[in-house]
């Protein structure tokens, strides 16, 4: 069967959007061929709408699809000459480039490098994801997807510290043996049913965030760990720091990724220069240790550990925090790669006051961590 | 196709509920390629609403799944009477049932409690199905929906595959307060939904409040889309723009001015955290009623 002019020009669009890094399938091609049937590109503005109901998944798909149809058709419907519609300045998508905090790559698709310089594709991407140092991934649907993955596992802590069980006359699901038991007073009939609930147990967090300019590369994946934290655990707090502290929770515990990105932008919270980690920690433990700590309260440092400040001031730091906190995790993307010593500079003075020196620098090791935070909660 | 789509138009502004053009094609879609529709959008805007409306456009029964976290099969899709289960095998011990025939009377349509998403599918008429703010429901349920939005099916171990007697019309909402899967994404149609412009705040407006004074209205949607502008933690949706309408008709107010009823209740009907509150002082919230007035 031979295509006609409007049809192929259609399956054109469709392969120029998915080129551009839209989500298309053939499911899609046929559904847009079938809504559109005879009145194609008759309606400009009908066309273009159901083109991008059909098309788009996701919010940046719906606000790129206005300026690429413009692109794409306008030439052709209104003029006859090429579109004069400038797409390079599009939001990043895909295919194009990284999408996450650290900046961009136009790498090909599906491509993970490791630290080799060797690619893995396809099957096993899962795997290749959790084994990937971050600073390696050149990707942006690899970057997207293990953004995604870091937060979910934050998020999942949450659920791993609720499965204590609580029995209740309420709930959702029986328990056999705890409704038999209870009920032996009735003879063993079961005249009284019990259910098993999950217990809720209040965490408390607090997060002290390097975002200096040294983890400009870990902090895509880390600022969505951290986020994640936040957002599971509804009492906990997050300071971020590079050369001074700020308090910056409310923003973590933004829904928008977007807002929260150009919030903390907005406000040169973002990879700013040097680090002051001992200034920084100084100033937490004045202002705000004193509301934000208590002997309950896990501390968790995302950092490098690289200091400009004198490696004791961090260690007398350190060493005021575990007064009052009850442990203190410093999540190290460091110390997962080669040629790191932890054993020199400020971190040697500092190990002595830390409970778990972990290494954050792939999702497999952000699980181990997130099974570290659990044991510490409980 | 495009008197349809007009038609859809119509019967939604009957209804009250003010679509763009754009909004109007998905639906129409939804309904001609029997697709869920998954909507994403900021609170207050109207995404909930129009499973509603459209239930009374189709006049079909609405079904609404409220999501949260924790929602499992049994509070969504079944779930068996336990206590009328035991009750029953207490019954049939003395009756010398077999074992093969007590396990087919205790798991038969008697002791099926149907969930929000069981129900929808065996309803004879095609419903409208809500199901609320997805994205508060974990990964694993979102999983659990892919059978029922791909093929509009429900496998029960016991009973089998119980398939839709009439498809539903799906519509899923979301925040956005977390990322869902590219596998429910593609099993749907999307619309990303904005706060409205001027023009169609003006028109909600006056479709719903059709009592209000010309000169209010535009002030009233002038102030929001200024108010908008603003950065707050929580931005004033549709709603908060009809109560507040209200709550100014309802003390004879004709005229926006930076009295204090005017201020304090633009606070308390607009802006919904302490953030907000503490961000819009009484001083920046009278320059920017003055600003319309």
């Amino acid at each position: 069967m031979v295509a006609t002019q409007p049809t192929s020009r259609l399956i054109g669009f469709v392969h120029f959007l998915r080129d551009t890094g839209f989500n298309i399938g053939v499911r899609e091609i046929l559904d847009v061929l079938t809504s559109l049937g005879s009145d194609a590109l008759t309606d400009k503005k009908q066309t273009k709408n159901i083109l991008r109901s059909l098309s788009c998944h996701s919010r940046l798909e719906w606000q790129q699809f206005d300026r690429l149809f413009d692109f794409y058709w306008l030439p052709a419907m209104d003029t006859g000459q090429p579109s004069n519609v400038d797409i390079s300045d599009l939001p990043q998508l895909p295919s194009n480039k990284i999408t996450g905090f650290s900046g961009s790559s136009h790498e090909a698709p599906d491509l993970i490098k490791d630290m080799s310089g060797n690619t893995a594709v396809g099957a096993g991407k899962q795997n290749t994801f959790s084994k990937a140092d971050f600073r390696f991934l050149r990707n942006h649907k690899a970057m997207h997807e293990i953004e995604r993955l870091a937060e979910q596992l934050a998020l999942k802590l949450n659920r791993r510290l609720s499965y204590q069980y609580v029995i209740k006359p309420h709930g959702s699901k029986i328990d056999i043996r705890q409704t038999i038991r209870r009920n032996l007073s009735h003879g063993g009939q079961p005249l009284k049913l019990f259910y098993r609930n999950r217990r809720k147990k209040p965490i408390h967090l607090v997060i002290l965030h390097d975002v200096s300019h040294s983890m400009t590369w870990n902090n895509p994946l880390l600022f969505r760990f951290a986020r994640g934290l936040i957002r599971a655990f509804k009492t906990s707090e997050a300071f971020a720091f590079h050369t001074q502290l700020f308090n910056v929770t409310k923003f973590y515990r933004e829904p928008s990724i977007e807002k929260m990105r150009r919030q903390l932008e907005e406000r040169n919270h973002l990879w700013m220069g040097g680090t002051c980690i001992a200034e920084s920690i100084h100033e937490f433990n004045t202002k705000h240790a004193s509301t934000t700590l208590n002997s309950k309260t896990v501390l968790i440092i995302i950092s490098d550990g690289f200091d400009t400040n004198e490696p004791e001031q961090l260690a007398d730091e350190l060493k005021f925090i575990k007064q009052t906190a009850k442990k203190i995790i410093w999540l190290n993307p460091m110390l997962g790669r080669e040629g790191y010593n932890p054993n020199k500079g400020s971190m040697q003075l500092a190990l002595p006051y830390i409970d778990k020196h972990a290494p954050a620098h792939s999702l497999d090791s952000l699980k181990k961590a997130v099974r570290y935070i659990a044991d510490e909660c409980r | 196709m495009t008197n349809q789509f007009e038609h859809l138009s119509q019967q939604l502004e009957q209804h009250q509920y003010i679509a763009d053009a754009d909004l109007v094609t998905t639906l129409s879609l939804m309904d001609s390629l029997q697709r869920p529709l998954l909507i994403e959008g900021e609170a207050g805007v109207g995404k909930t609403e129009i499973a509603k409306v459209l239930s009374e456009v189709y006049d079909c029964p609405l079904i609404r799944l409220q999501c949260y976290e924790g929602l499992d099969a049994s509070t969504s899709v079944y779930e068996w009477n336990y206590s009328h289960q035991l009750l029953s095998i207490k019954m049939m011990e003395d009756a010398g049932s077999s074992y093969q025939q007590k396990e087919s009377n205790i798991f038969n349509e008697e002791f099926l409690l149907e969930r929000p998403l069981l129900k929808a599918i065996r309803q004879p008429t095609s419903p409208v199905l809500l199901i609320d703010e997805i994205d508060r429901t974990d990964e694993a349920f979102e999983a659990f929906l892919l059978e029922l939005l791909s093929d509009f099916q429900i496998t029960i171990p016991e009973l089998g595959t119980i398939k839709a007697s009439s498809i539903p019309k799906v519509i899923l909402t979301s925040n956005g307060t977390r990322e869902l899967s590219d596998a429910l994404r593609r099993r749907c149609l999307y619309h990303y939904m904005e706060y409205p412009s001027y023009e169609k705040e003006l028109r909600i407006i006056h479709t719903r409040l059709p009592e209000i004074q010309d000169k209010l209205a535009i002030q009233i949607a002038t102030f929001l889309q200024q108010l908008r502008d603003v950065e707050l933690r929580k931005q004033p949706g549709v709603a908060e723009t009809l109560d507040w309408a209200a709550a100014l008709m309802g003390q004879g107010i004709t005229e926006l001015t930076a009295s204090d009823f005017v201020i304090q209740s633009s606070k308390s009907c607009l802006l919904k955290t302490q953030d907000d509150v503490t961000r819009l002082n009484n001083a920046e919230m009278t320059q920017l009623i003055n600003n319309v007035s």
